[in-house]
């Protein structure tokens, strides 16, 4: 009954979303349709019945809306959009515990509805984030579908359901659904325990997704927390040998950075006058916080993401996981999870304590110099697939932690581009590693060699994703490093020419394996290995469209990723 | 205020009075027609709760003219029907509910005795819902005697096996102790102070205008304190409860820990904060440490359990050590409120209470499915019974305090008040305690979701329908009061103004 309920809830939202689906598209007609440009935005013609208000476009740097957005119309509609991004799944994890899985036909059910709902999420998403780029700087996107709804209010402060979606938000929320939705796809064919995969998969794509979507501190914490049951879970019931090592340090890793960040935030909540965990009240109206409760809370918040961030010392879980986890599982770990630990790192450490960020500035650049060289020395030593890649993603996420070392507004820029590049070309490589474990029987590198006689496609997609990895022309990584590069060389000339001498160097030694795993003499083992199929292409190609569409429209999509960075890139000051 | 005395009287115990007469019906009927059916005993409580409740809300519509939350104050202020009484009659309504149902497996099995047990479920909640009206130590001391016995009784009613007597035996014990340390201690107050009435004593002058701070009154509270924190089964005095959780039959086990949990907390915040005085740091120090060493030995013990019963007894004192906690930060904070600390404490009581029914509940269901209790047991049971399993885990999550259910909300508003309270340390210890809590129920998860330990199938249909309701449904209510936290804090708080 009540997961009816739930649907009928979904589906009277999304009708009665249809009006502001329709008003914000409307820029994006615009956009794509040369006849009716900007003024007809502007100014609305009679005939279009709903259309954004005319202060979005007026006011482009104004600060975001308290209350819930309302169209043109006179009608007071309130945005669901965002939750639905975020509750598709959930809603799609209830139906899916109370479905059978004897038969297949029960099996491709389950399937269905899990692929239907983080389709769902992606498309929605895709839609906001190409309005808001139609939109350009004209206005800042999570003005358009914020939602806001005191949540706690009799006590010693409040919490808000607020959801938001700037540009920083939308770029990640479109990687994290973009990598389930393929994971979803590439889980295809599985047969065993598919309700439980399937719905694991989909709690957490909520975390992820309200977590990206938070704009409320205890809010944040709760999504970010929901994380644990889930990793720890896949990967102990889905992993390969070890998995129970492996899965117990992830779920610890997930649960005390949860633990320190709720006890970083109370710092700041308690201490502060706002009375509200609201990242708009605290910015408003709390009152600075002391240095010993600023510098206690920075490390408290900043060492809860480093811990999902990969930097060294406490980057051992992620390998672990990787390297045991399914290959779906190890792609969202690798390409999600460990971008929204960037994505914290960026919105809260910097956010809050942007003071902090520049005092311990160069404490933060020693740790990417060291996550760097750390990261060369593992790549190098990897004798899988699988652990090479992750061991990569370290040398990324020091790029980012760089940019975090030397904040403004170029560096961040490019460091939100680089968690979106690094973690499409993460998952791309981590699923490409599964289909190829699949055909070789997980072999190990060395025992690898000549699979491009028999797979050549996969060859293909593997040294596209090593080349993304590595930021190559016209790819979504090329971009990022170009602005990190850009933004952080003043500030620290030769930390930044040795990180980013590092990273080239690792992803340089990931493209190099291509050499080793798919070419020279074609091996007897392998002789009967297959190319890919067309269920393998329908989630690769996606993925590389993506790193393709963010390297080639990166001038339109940077603007929009700055607007949700004005206001960190503020408290910054002169650094800017 | 209402201003008749004898309605006012009757109103105040209107609750008690329903779920009494209900007792006594079912006690005529099973004594004069011994085969009646088990379901007239179960409908003859059910709405006998009903009318309980419905009390309550006239209650509510008493004291809602009132700012101060206090509808009725009878016999020099022993009675006291205020908020705070209405929130935990109704909390307490709806323990019983949730049993009630959630024992239909035990009163098929043995009918002759569901007269009686349904009985003395009533009387027990009837107990609770008085002792929660009382301001007055005497009257605590008797509604507290009555409340024991019916559990113990309760207890040693249903048992099943050797362990069930024995841990009745040592509910026996503990009872006794737990009754006569808090006896010793109001009656050393008394001697203090020369009064019973707590709002006397909260002013710390004792009716002959001496101060009180003397050695017999530090003694006197000592031992209240520590009566009822075996009341509730919090450390170093919680081996009784454990014994019950891992012995009795999950219904009854689920209504004595949570009757007995929301009952003792009530209690001592109601002697804390209206007698010892809220933030005072004579009892606040106390409390404190005990806090602490629950939290922190509950999560230890929670690592190592090795059956299910034991892992939900060993999450329920780190749940304990939570309320404590929360207990400890009824003073003035930073933020300058001094409601926040019991407002927390309240809604904790709330997600507390349904996750530890659920979990003990949806134990005793794969209990009558003939599944063992040890974590090999378990293995593949998610595979084997899904949805039973998911609303046990969901359940343990609540347990064990992990987002996005009502047990994380009620840590982090204790948390806050403590940290609020300037009480920093006893959160770290309260961090830690909530990973290690989490690690422990989600070891039990993965046995649940792990590989099939292959033996023959089991089908949890053994259990009636409407007791595996009754279980996912207190299970869910985990979720449900998460959902809904911004109406029932703001109840909760209101409850929590009534006492400052």
């Amino acid at each position: 009954m009540s997961t009816t309920l739930q649907a009928l809830w979904s589906a009277a939202a999304t009708v009665q979303q249809a009006p502001r689906l329709w008003s914000a598209a409307q820029p994006l007609i615009a956009a794509v349709t040369p006849a009716v440009t900007a003024p007809a935005v502007v100014s609305p013609a009679p005939t279009v019945p709903f259309s954004l208000p005319p202060n979005v476009l007026a006011t482009p740097t104004a600060a975001p809306s308290a209350s819930t957005t309302t169209t043109s119309s006179g009608l007071d509609l309130p945005s669901v959009l965002l939750s639905t991004v975020v509750f598709a799944t959930t809603v799609a994890a209830v139906i899916i515990v109370f479905l059978p899985e004897r038969t297949a036909e029960q099996r491709s059910r389950i399937r269905s509805v899990a692929l239907f709902a983080a389709a769902a999420a992606l498309v929605l998403t895709l839609f906001t984030l190409l309005s808001a780029v139609s939109l350009g700087v004209a206005a800042t996107p999570d003005q358009l579908h914020e939602e806001n709804a005191t949540w706690i209010s009799r006590f010693a402060f409040a919490i808000h359901y607020h959801l938001s979606a700037d540009g920083v938000t939308l770029s990640l929320l479109v990687v994290s659904t973009l990598v389930f939705t393929s994971v979803f796809v590439a889980a295809w064919k599985r047969q065993q325990r598919l309700r439980l995969y399937c719905g694991l998969l989909l709690v957490l794509e909520t975390a992820v997704n309200g977590a990206l979507c938070a704009t409320d501190l205890v809010l944040f914490v709760m999504f970010f927390a929901m994380q644990a049951v889930p990793v720890y879970l896949l990967v102990r019931c889905f992993g390969g040998p070890g998995r129970e090592r492996a899965a117990a340090r992830a779920g610890v890793a997930v649960m005390a950075s949860s633990a320190l960040l709720l006890a970083g935030f109370l710092l700041v909540v308690v201490h502060s006058a706002a009375r509200s965990s609201d990242l708009t009240d605290l910015a408003t109206t709390a009152r600075p916080l002391s240095a010993a409760v600023g510098t206690a809370g920075f490390w408290l918040v900043f060492t809860a993401f480093a811990i999902g961030f990969v930097v060294v010392p406490v980057h051992t879980w992620v390998l672990g996981a990787a390297a045991t986890a399914s290959s779906g599982v190890s792609a969202v770990i690798v390409g999600v999870l460990v971008r929204l630990s960037g994505y914290g790192m960026i919105r809260f450490a910097l956010g809050l304590f942007p003071t902090q960020a520049q005092r311990f500035g160069t404490a933060l650049m020693v740790l990417a110099v060291v996550s760097a060289l750390w990261g060369v020395l593992l790549t190098l030593a990897q004798r899988t697939l699988r652990s090479m890649v992750a061991a990569v993603s370290i040398g990324q996420m020091s790029l980012v932690l760089l940019a975090v070392a030397a904040p403004n507004t170029i560096s961040l820029d490019g460091a939100v581009l680089q968690l979106v590049a690094g973690g499409l070309s993460s998952a791309l490589l981590l699923l490409l590693c599964g289909a190829i474990e699949g055909r070789t029987r997980s072999a190990p590198l060395d025992r690898l060699g000549g699979l491009a006689a028999q797979a050549p496609r996969l060859g293909g997609f593997w040294i596209l994703a090593g080349l993304a990895a590595l930021g190559a022309p016209l790819l979504a990584g090329f971009s990022a490093e170009l602005m990190l590069f850009n933004g952080v060389f003043a500030v620290h000339q030769y930390a930044t020419v040795f990180v980013m001498a590092s990273t080239a160097v690792s992803t340089g030694a990931l493209l190099s394996s291509a050499q080793r795993i798919f070419l020279g003499p074609a091996r007897e083992e392998f002789a009967r290995v297959r190319d890919a199929t067309a269920l393998e292409l329908g989630y690769l190609w996606p993925l590389v469209v993506f790193l393709v569409a963010f390297g080639v429209l990166a001038g339109r999509v940077v603007p929009v990723i700055g607007t949700g960075l004005t206001r960190i890139a503020a408290s910054l000051g002169g650094t800017q | 205020m209402i201003t008749n005395f004898g309605l006012g009287v009757l109103l105040g115990i209107l609750p008690a009075v329903m779920l009494g007469f209900g007792a006594l019906v079912c006690a005529g009927v099973a004594a004069v027609r011994p085969r009646t059916r088990t379901s007239l005993y179960l409908w003859v409580a059910l709405l006998a709760t009903a009318g309980s409740f419905t009390a309550s809300l006239i209650e509510l519509l008493a004291v809602r003219p009132n700012g101060n939350g206090v509808g009725l104050v009878a016999y020099g202020g022993g009675l006291m029907v205020d908020r705070f009484h209405v929130f935990g009659a109704v909390l307490v309504d709806l323990v019983l509910v949730l049993t009630l149902f959630g024992s239909e497996v035990y009163t098929r099995r043995v009918p002759a005795r569901a007269g009686a047990f349904c009985a003395l479920l009533q009387v027990g909640a009837g107990a609770a819902i008085m002792l929660l009206a009382q301001r007055e130590m005497v009257a605590f001391v008797v509604a507290l005697t009555v409340l024991v016995v019916a559990l113990t009784l309760l207890t040693g009613m249903t048992k099943t096996s050797g362990a069930t007597a024995e841990a009745a035996f040592r509910q026996v014990i503990a009872g006794g102790v737990a009754l006569a340390t808090a006896t010793y201690g109001m009656a050393l107050l008394y001697a203090a102070a020369g009064t019973t009435d707590l709002a006397q004593l909260a002013t710390g002058v004792s009716v002959r205008g001496a101060r009180l701070d003397g050695p017999l009154e530090v003694v006197g509270v000592t031992l209240v304190v520590a009566g009822l924190l075996l009341v509730i089964g919090a450390p170093p005095l919680q081996a009784w409860s454990r014994h019950v959780q891992e012995s009795a039959p999950g219904s009854i086990a689920g209504f004595g820990t949570a009757v007995g949990a929301v009952t003792g907390t009530a209690v001592l915040v109601r002697f804390g904060v209206e007698a010892f005085g809220s933030g005072n740091p004579r009892w606040t120090l106390l409390v404190d440490v005990l806090a602490a060493a629950a939290m922190l030995s509950g999560g230890i013990l929670a690592l190592r359990a090795g059956t299910i019963r034991r892992l939900i007894a060993d999450l329920a004192i780190a749940q304990a050590g939570f309320l404590l906690l929360a207990l400890a930060a009824t003073g003035t904070g930073l933020s300058g409120s001094t409601v926040a600390g019991t407002t927390a404490l309240l809604f904790s009581l709330l997600g507390a209470a349904v996750s530890l029914v659920g979990a003990l509940l949806l134990a005793g269901v794969f209990d009558a499915a003939g599944l063992g209790t040890g974590v090999e047991a378990y293995r593949g049971a998610g595979r084997r019974a899904p949805a039973t399993a998911a609303f046990l885990s969901l359940a343990l999550l609540g347990l064990a305090g992990l987002p996005p259910l009502a047990g994380f909300i009620g840590r982090l508003l204790a948390a806050e008040s403590a940290l609020d309270a300037g009480r920093g340390w006893v959160v770290g210890i309260a961090a830690l305690s909530a990973a290690l809590c989490a690690v422990a129920a989600m070891r039990w998860m993965a046995a649940m979701y792990g590989e099939d330990n292959g033996e023959a199938p089991f089908s949890v249909r053994t259990t009636p329908r409407a007791a595996r309701a009754a279980a996912w449904t207190a299970a869910a209510l985990g979720l449900l009061f998460a959902a809904f936290a911004g109406p029932l804090i703001s109840i909760a708080s209101g409850a929590a103004t009534a006492l400052h």
